[in-house]
């Protein structure tokens, strides 16, 4: 069910001396209720102002956005404000307000004169806080947090905003590993479990790849190709998006490998995981593999000198870890 | 609830704060009635201002026609010039800014130093000389001067996309306005210059009660709208695209705030001249107070300590010695800076602006 929509739409830049400049023309995208989509491409292709015109803070310089069937721009900012909710990277004058305080703002479309808050308005503002695992630090002055406590701040006040559409400018900026998962964990789990739609630009491809339903790819000079992130890999538009020179994904394993000028060949043979990770070590170090090379790298199930290095002329080598096994290889001058 | 988290919520809040700012205020303002360069002994001053009159006529005159409209000039003032000064701060992301920084006070002086030097000028004689008819026509001018750039800044405030450009726009006007009042002082016969340098540093004093008719009603109104302001400035807290993004018209709060401001600022310079340093300073030190910015406690916060710092001002500004009164200007910098100052070094955690 589509809840927002493109039509033709153009985006780009409105200088006052009636010149454009159009970033990307005829787009024509949408997105469903209750879907987790995120917007994916290089530095400059676009994608916060295809946000921006997506949250009415940029005009479309041709072509219709259109929310549950009305132009976006016929929305007044206080009818807006119940539909879309954003997330930027921007700095705020926060520091000497409470967490509590800054989330609650996220009511203040629903407020009165004074924004006061009624007893719903509270609930659903403890609500966000647990949500993101900020109630302990609800009392605590904005600029006393941490970057990524800060960051979860502002996501829970767009949450407490209770809008139907979520968008976030590279939400994940400043947050550590285990956070980044948590957040793109909670917004599949918002969409998916309470139907809200949400759209978020970011620089984590392999946590876009994992989390998202669909993935939006966007680049300077190219047309915008939306589909699942699996679909988008295996057809190889996901490559075209980000090849550059010397780096290409590699559509197997899921990762970029600089396309290394100096290669060695090398046999791998095994299975299992350290099969998975010892390529991946080799590969670092310049090896790719071939059936037909003179070295021969084995991986064996026994408990001692898992990994053994064969080749012609040589004994068999034997060591315990891949450390080792890349010394040996190194000392064999190979 | 127990009574332990009763005084704990107490300590937290800041009703202890504000109780204390409240009868800082009362006490002030009584000192300001009693106290003056003539000695009038205090239980004639509540007599007086009871309503039951005194035999001595001359001390009715002094606390009636002299005193009680100028305590309660600098109480207004003080709240007054602090909004404008909050207000400005917020709306401009700048904790340098003050109530003149969009010209306003610039505005009312060139108004002023028309009025004093250049007629005086031409009329030849020395405007400082005429006292009614003068006042009227300072008065008069200082708001010209005053609205006309307030209707320039409003009228560019609809045009201009970013609140920077306004604020240089304010700047730029101060600095036409003082070179063209150097000018004018160069001209003028020492006299005037010297009117004009002493209205320059203001004076909560000139003011008679058919003027306070007009005054307090425009400045009751001007507190009145600061506080249907608390909303949009806590918005504004975020950044123009949050604040748009909740439901905010940017453009029609900043007309409203820059109105205000500008009404408030105008106001109180065409009658107390252009009070310096108690817009700039007192958001900050009810910042550091009440350690927090949101506007719901800092509106009244300012109010009250605004109030609180002009009677304070006043007071030492007529305390017995000092042979009549120091102009206002005088004071507020000499006392207010150096409270500033100490309160900075009192906090540990500099809360600033920024």
């Amino acid at each position: 069910m589509k809840i927002l929509h493109t039509e033709n739409l153009s985006i780009g830049f409105n200088l006052k001396k009636k010149s454009e400049i159009i970033l990307h023309k005829g787009i024509n995208i949408s997105l469903d209720k209750g879907e987790f989509v995120c917007l994916l491409g290089p530095n400059g292709a676009g994608k916060s102002t295809l946000l921006r015109t997506f949250t009415g803070f940029n005009k479309a310089l041709s072509g219709k956005v259109i929310l549950n069937n009305k132009e976006i721009r016929n929305y007044s900012e206080k009818e807006l404000a119940k539909q879309i909710s954003v997330v930027l990277t921007e700095k705020t004058d926060t520091a000497n307000i409470t967490v509590n305080e800054l989330v609650a703002m996220g009511r203040y479309p629903y407020t009165g004169f004074f924004g006061k808050l009624t007893n719903d308005d509270i609930r659903i503002v403890n609500e966000s806080l647990e949500q993101l695992g900020m109630a302990k630090m609800q009392n605590k002055l904005c600029g006393e947090l941490s970057d990524g406590e800060a960051q979860k701040t502002i996501i829970a006040k767009a949450l407490a905003q209770k809008t139907p559409i979520i968008i976030l400018d590279e939400p994940t900026a400043f947050l550590d590993l285990p956070s980044r998962i948590e957040i793109m964990q909670l917004l599949k789990e918002l969409a998916h479990n309470t139907g809200k739609t949400i759209l978020l630009s970011t620089h984590e491809l392999d946590l876009a790849l994992q989390y998202a339903d669909r993935l939006f790819l966007l680049a300077q000079g190219k047309e915008i190709k939306c589909g699942t992130p699996e679909d988008l890999v295996l057809n190889g538009d996901f490559n075209s998006f980000f090849e550059k020179n010397g780096i290409e994904f590699d559509n197997s394993s899921g990762n970029f490998i600089s396309k290394d000028a100096n290669v060695k060949q090398i046999n791998i043979s095994g299975n299992g995981i350290e099969f998975n990770w010892v390529s991946k070590a080799l590969r670092r170090n310049g090896f790719i593999h071939d059936e037909n090379a003179e070295i021969c790298v084995k991986i064996s199930n026994s408990e001692n000198k898992k990994y053994s290095i064969v080749s012609k002329n040589r004994n068999e080598i034997k060591v315990d870890s891949v450390e080792e096994l890349l010394i040996e290889l190194k000392k064999l001058e190979v | 609830m127990e009574i332990n988290v009763i005084i704990d919520k107490l300590k937290n809040s800041n009703i202890i704060l504000n109780l204390m700012l409240l009868l800082g205020i009362i006490l002030f303002f009584v000192l300001n009635i009693a106290v003056g360069s003539v000695y009038i002994p205090f239980p004639d001053v509540l007599k007086i201002l009871i309503g039951q009159g005194s035999d001595n006529q001359v001390w009715v005159n002094i606390i009636l026609k002299s005193r009680l409209p100028q305590t309660i000039t600098a109480c207004l003032s003080g709240s007054g010039l602090a909004i404008g000064g909050l207000l400005m701060q917020t709306l401009f992301r700048n904790p340098l800014a003050g109530p003149s920084i969009l010209g306003i006070s610039s505005g009312a002086s060139l108004g002023v130093a028309f009025v004093i030097m250049f007629v005086g000028n031409i009329g030849g004689f020395a405007f400082s000389g005429i006292a009614t008819i003068g006042n009227f026509a300072i008065v008069f001018a200082a708001f010209a001067g005053s609205v006309l750039v307030l209707f320039l800044i409003l009228f560019l405030a609809r045009k201009v996309k970013n609140n920077a450009m306004l604020l240089i726009i304010g700047i730029m006007v101060g600095y036409i306005s003082s070179s063209l009042v150097g000018v004018l002082q160069f001209y003028s016969i020492s006299e005037n210059v010297h009117a004009f340098a002493i209205w320059g540093l203001a004076s909560f004093s000139n003011i008679s009660w058919i003027q306070m008719k007009l005054f307090i009603p425009v400045i009751l109104i001007g507190l009145f709208f600061s506080f249907l302001l608390i909303k949009p400035l806590n918005m504004l807290l975020l950044g123009e695209n949050y604040a748009k993004n909740l439901g905010l018209n940017i453009r029609k709060t900043r007309i409203l705030i820059i109105l205000v401001t500008g009404i408030l600022t105008a106001v109180i310079t065409a009658f107390c001249g252009p009070v310096a340093f108690l817009g700039l300073a007192v958001p900050h030190l009810a910042r550091m107070l009440y350690s927090t910015s949101n506007h719901k406690v800092l509106v009244p916060g300012v109010l009250f300590f605004g109030a609180l710092l002009a009677l304070f001002c006043n007071l030492i500004a007529r305390m017995p010695g000092f042979d009549g009164a120091l102009p206002i200007n005088a004071v507020t910098s000499m006392i207010g800076a150096p409270i500033v100052i100490s309160v900075i070094l009192k906090k540990k955690k500099l809360n600033s602006l920024n």
